[in-house]
């Protein structure tokens, strides 16, 4: 379960201080899927990434499982990054230079896994991309590009997936099979599923929503969540 | 994340980087190649000079008597009483010295410690027939016997541990001269020739020892040793008396040798001499290796140094090619730690690059001194042996390699601590942001 509790985050000191998020609490249940939207500037992504484990609220606390993340060691911190979850990015962020096995392999391999070709086939294969697992990933198409983001996010099993505008550089045909299979990852894994777009049709096939404007809730719908 | 998937991950950022991992290792291995053949020349040298000197004793001092008024400026006043002042070489130095007396050399004789004493009898003689030969050749110069093992040098016979009056060993040179093979010369009788006090001839018979091999080192290139002779003290003693005896110079000698019991002995004997008179000047082998060592550790430290600057210009390249690595990987290191790669990690990363190209750039480095070694000890092998200088002119030994590849593996280890920690602070959130 994902219990945000308060949290804000500003940005900078005094006069030219920016307040990204203000006061925003709610809880999830494990296992959900969740579409927070918004503007651009909104505070959507800085929202998910304090969720995530990557930026430090400026106040009020994130619990995960019950486990308060923010006052964790930087070490644990850096295993709940590695273990707990996984991220699908809008720009991939793949190394162009080596091959999809290789990105793939990735948490895995900072997880210090011996034995982690198995299991970056079989996430490739889940993917239907298992073929491409020697290609350079320069090579790939974006929604290639896309699938092997979703792969390298879900080899290490996370509990819950962050995904920050995964179709936004993709075509409406890639953009469709990416959206099935997040939804596929969330139903049969029982992955928690955290994905931030202004997507307005990606957000219909959501069963929980939040709407951001500058910093703060403005409105939400969900069994599963609880504001 | 395991030591063997930060190696292979460093190793796989440095070939994506081929030119400028290159260029770095290049400039490293100029500087690795430099030391190592220095340090391999210094130690070829030292082996040479060792091998040299192993072949004298070391349990022998060798004293003289300073000049009174050696620290006066100008000509001293002739005193026919005085005992004679005289320059002359020892050990190939040059030195004002007084002459000393039968006295005191027999003085030497009576310390605890001394074996045996015997003084420079600057004998010579004229020439060297062998028995029932005619012509008679010339002799250049009269060694004594030595009390270190000479079994080395022995080209036929042997140098005779316990030395009697008439025994004589001869240089190679009068068996390459008289055209015969050296072992048939063993045993036969030679005449050697000298002139007495009064300029008579004199004749002397000895019986071939043995025959020495051609000298080499320092020795080697010397013309005058061509003819030499070794004969006893008692022999030499022998061959003085008759040479000197009634001249104003007899018991008169430039510098004595000093036998010890034991080269533990050294400190208590020169004390002892120096303590019969202070100007007395005690020098041993010991003396002159030290001196040699000096010189060749001062040489040695002066051209290290020199390689020292080169790999410290080196590791200037190393910090600058690590630092455009981090600028340029800004994004992978986000997602690194995105992914939650420690920050140790993400330096540990970084001083496994700079530490590959260390230790890249010294194998290389090492490698090329290895060849030079090789093809310099084969090529000039035989010039090497002729001019006594031993066989190698290059000698790289397992410490210098392990020396100079820890040691450089340590520099650029340092030179990377700067771009790794650059690297380790990076905001995952901003680094992912940077275009």
């Amino acid at each position: 379960m994902i219990k945000v509790d308060n949290i804000s985050k500003v940005y900078g000191e005094d006069a030219a201080s920016f307040q990204a998020l203000h006061e925003v609490s709610f809880e999830l249940t494990k296992g959900a899927n969740l579409a927070i939207l918004g503007k651009s500037g909104s505070g959507k992504s800085t929202l998910m990434h304090a969720l995530a484990g990557l930026d430090r609220p400026t106040s009020g606390s994130v619990s995960i499982n019950g486990k308060d993340l923010w006052s964790r060691k930087q070490k644990e911190i850096d295993v709940y990054r590695n273990q707990m979850v996984g991220f699908v990015f809008q720009d991939f962020y793949l190394q162009n230079e080596e091959t999809v096995l290789e990105n793939v392999m990735v948490p895995l391999e900072i997880r210090g896994v011996g034995d982690r070709k198995q299991k970056a086939y079989a996430a490739l294969e889940r993917l239907e991309i298992k073929d491409k697992a020697d290609n350079l990933t320069r090579h790939l198409s974006g929604g290639e590009k896309q699938r092997v983001c979703l792969a390298r996010a879900i080899i290490g099993q996370p509990e819950i997936l962050f995904a920050d505008e995964p179709t936004g550089n993709l075509d409406s045909k890639t953009s469709e099979k990416v959206e099935a299979l997040l939804f596929k990852l969330n139903k049969e894994l029982g992955t928690t599923l955290v994905v931030v777009t202004h997507n307005e049709d990606l957000a219909r096939r959501f069963a929980n929503k939040i709407v951001l404007k500058d910093g703060q809730i403005i409105s939400h719908e969900g069994k599963e969540l609880t504001i | 994340m395991r030591t063997r998937d930060l190696v292979r991950r460093g190793m796989r950022n440095l070939r994506r980087n081929k030119s400028r991992t290159v260029l770095t290792v290049l400039a490293l291995s100029i500087g690795a190649f430099t030391l190592v053949l220095t340090l391999g020349l210094s130690n070829a040298l030292k082996s040479s000079v060792n091998s040299q000197l192993s072949l004298a004793t070391n349990n022998e001092l060798t004293v003289t008597l300073a000049a009174e008024n050696k620290a006066q400026t100008g000509v001293a006043e002739y005193n026919p009483k005085a005992t004679a002042v005289t320059s002359t070489q020892i050990r190939g130095e040059g030195a004002t010295i007084q002459l000393l007396t039968k006295e005191q050399v027999d003085a030497f004789a009576k310390i605890s410690g001394v074996q045996r004493v015997w003084p420079n009898y600057n004998i010579s003689a004229k020439y060297l027939q062998l028995e029932g030969n005619a012509k008679k050749y010339v002799v250049d110069n009269i060694d004594v016997q030595s009390y270190s093992d000479q079994s080395k040098n022995m080209l036929a016979g042997t140098y005779p541990s316990n030395w009697s009056a008439t025994e004589i060993v001869l240089s190679q040179s009068y068996t390459d001269t008289l055209g015969v093979p050296a072992s048939d010369l063993v045993g036969k009788t030679v005449i050697v020739g000298y002139l007495d006090a009064k300029a008579k001839s004199v004749e002397q018979k000895f019986t071939i020892a043995g025959v020495l091999k051609k000298p080499t080192g320092f020795r080697g290139d010397q013309p005058a040793t061509a003819g030499l002779i070794t004969i006893s003290i008692d022999a030499a003693a022998k061959i003085y008396d008759t040479q000197f005896n009634g001249t104003r110079d007899f018991n008169q000698y430039a510098y004595t040798t000093v036998l010890l019991q034991s080269p533990n002995d050294e400190s208590s004997v020169r004390d002892a001499i120096t303590a019969l008179n202070k100007n007395y000047s005690v020098s041993s082998l010991s003396d002159i290796i030290s001196r040699i060592k000096t010189v060749l550790n001062s040489v040695t430290y002066a051209l290290a140094g020199f390689s020292g600057i080169a790999l410290l210009a080196a590791a200037f390249g190393i910090i600058n090619t690590q630092l455009m690595s981090v600028f340029e990987r800004t994004k992978e290191i986000g997602l690194l730690k995105a992914l939650g790669m420690p920050n140790s990690k993400i330096r540990n990363l970084f001083s496994v690059e700079a530490i590959l190209i260390g230790l890249l750039g010294a194998s290389i480095g090492i490698i090329l001194a290895f060849a030079v070694e090789i093809f310099v000890n084969t090529t000039f092998r035989q010039k090497l042996i002729d001019i006594g200088f031993g066989s190698h002119a290059i000698l790289i030994s397992l410490p210098n390699v392990l020396i100079v590849a820890a040691g450089l593996g340590l520099l650029s280890f340092i030179a990377g601590v700067f771009p790794a920690r650059k690297a380790q602070k990076l905001d995952p959130i901003q680094a992912l942001r940077e275009e």
